[in-house]
């Protein structure tokens, strides 16, 4: 058998993998949409944001919402001790308000 | 020379191009290797985080559109209720929610729970079938303790080995007595990656747990029908309450897209160093050619053969090389990732907890990287190959040989 038929064979081969992989993206897509309903109700009744891969610090638990007593979490380039905080970048609260901001500025008469 | 004849020798060309390959094999297939890693891990990577970020961007769509919290000392502390009612005053909010959530760390099993209070019989029988289990959804809220709770399944498997499996007892050392809880459902497996580590209870026994008192939340959810009011109403809270915090959920949602970016970004920059050593490696094997090439070169050309046809082969040796690699390493990644459930690179994501979901990920491969990975696999390394090959093949063939024969 010559080289070039062998190569061809090897590309059918690669090509037959790369349509298993489209299926199996099309199979586990369609799963997740089933599951889909689930988790928007799961959302809608607890509304705390983000994903369970890492508990291993309250901080990382939800590190888009601050926590009580977690002393360093509100500091934008704070790394604590904690192996997976390497990894995650604080969260990006650019729109906050600082202290000498608010204080300018009157109370509306909603709040009185 | 008709058309047949042009594909024949092109074909030629190709075989004795495999030829080449085939007889240096030690070399190639150290390259095929080495490329194959290379792909695998940019592609890990890439697919890992896609796949994170997009369950995160669709998970954040049910939130709630301001979360308000107390900041006092620069530091988070509980929202008294009195906040509650001016709130809801302000026009254009629909409902303001206060919410008690926490943590509660458990010593014996090393790990941290996540508390959330919530009124369990706001549930519809419709809402048990579709967020609990089947074994547990025709539970009622009749059982043995006042108190109730949904767990999720990673608390409810960690649970049943300490025999709690029924009943939770809550205990601090500073409290009297313990607090049982009875656990009337388990989350469905599907809501894991937000539910692995969560305890759902009654807001009572939450505020029992959490020793939040009587007029003190952790903080307020607002919801606002009219998205374009968002902004301004959370200006207008945080005008008119300095001390109040507002986080909206567009912030959340840029705070998810920065992060994993970054996090993938910083993996792969750890990575960058052996990235390098490996292209570095790759010009040394390849880039140079040995005397028994050069030489090869010096015959090709002195039988006959034009300078465009030894850079043909040898732009085809490592066309099929790389393209080859570039195609098992992504396919690598993706059995890694999607059916392995990344071991070794989950960890990084993890942290040390004890409680962590299975990390079944749904497949988000994004074609453009797929297309950059693919590009900065060949184009470099074809023409890290060519260039040596062209200097050889335009240098006088009676020299190349009698200099390295």
């Amino acid at each position: 058998m010559r080289y070039s038929t062998v190569l061809t064979l090897i590309l059918i081969a690669l090509t037959c993998m790369i349509f298993g992989v489209g299926v199996d993206v099309n199979n586990r897509i369609k799963i997740d949409r089933k599951s889909h309903d689930i988790r928007i109700r799961f959302n809608e009744i607890v509304g705390l944001p983000n994903l369970s891969i890492t508990t291993a610090a309250r901080y990382l638990r939800h590190y888009s919402l601050s926590d009580l007593s977690t002393p360093f979490q509100d500091y934008p380039c704070s790394q604590e001790h904690f192996p997976a905080s390497f990894a995650f970048a604080p969260p990006d609260f650019k729109d906050m308000p600082d202290r000498l901001t608010t204080h300018t500025i009157n109370r509306p008469v909603a709040s009185q | 020379m008709n058309l047949r004849n042009r594909l024949e020798k092109q074909r030629n060309i190709l075989d004795f191009s495999l030829q080449n390959l085939i007889r240096r094999k030690g070399k190639s297939l150290f390259i095929l290797v080495i490329f194959v890693l290379l792909v695998s891990i940019i592609s890990s990577i890439l697919f890992l985080t896609g796949s994170l970020t997009r369950e995160m961007i669709k998970s954040s769509e049910q939130l709630p559109d301001i979360t308000i919290q107390k900041i006092k000392g620069g530091r988070q502390v509980n929202i008294e209720s009195v906040y509650l009612d001016q709130i809801e005053r302000i026009p254009g909010i629909e409902a303001a929610e206060p919410r008690a959530w926490g943590y509660f760390y458990l010593d014996s099993l090393n790990a941290n729970f996540t508390i959330f209070g919530f009124d369990l019989s706001l549930l519809e029988a419709e809402d048990y079938e579709t967020i609990l289990t089947e074994n547990t959804k025709q539970k009622n809220l009749t059982g043995k303790s006042q108190y109730k709770m949904a767990v999720g399944p990673v608390v409810y498997e960690q649970l049943k080995k300490s025999k709690m499996q029924e009943t939770y007892l809550f205990f601090n050392p500073d409290w009297e007595t313990s607090l049982p809880v009875d656990i009337i459902g388990v989350f469905k497996p599907e809501t894991e990656l937000q539910s692995a580590d969560l305890m759902l209870l009654q807001t009572d026994a939450a505020r029992k747990v959490l020793e939040l008192s009587d007029d003190e939340f952790t903080d307020i959810a607002v919801y606002i029908p009219n998205p374009e009011e968002v902004d301004n109403i959370a200006l207008k809270i945080r005008r008119a309450f300095p001390e109040l915090r507002t986080i909206t959920r567009s912030q959340i949602q840029s705070t998810y897209s920065s992060v994993f970016g970054w996090k993938s970004g910083l993996v792969l920059s750890g990575l960058l160093v052996v990235i390098l050593a490996f292209l570095v490696l790759i010009w040394d094997r390849s880039g140079g050619l040995s005397q028994e090439e050069k030489r090869e070169i010096g015959v090709l050309k002195a039988i006959g053969w034009d300078t465009e046809m030894v850079l043909a082969v040898k732009f085809l040796e490592s066309l099929i090389l790389s393209s080859i690699s570039a195609v098992l390493g992504i396919l690598v990644a993706y059995v890694y990732i999607y059916w392995l459930r990344a071991p070794g690179l989950r960890e990084v994501f993890i942290g040390w907890s004890t409680i962590y979901p299975s990390f079944k990920l749904v497949p988000y491969i994004d074609l453009k990287y797929l297309m950059l990975i693919v590009s900065i696999a060949i184009v470099p390394y074809s023409a890290v190959s060519i260039v040596p090959a062209w200097r050889a093949a335009i240098t006088d063939p009676d020299e190349i040989i009698r200099h390295n024969g």
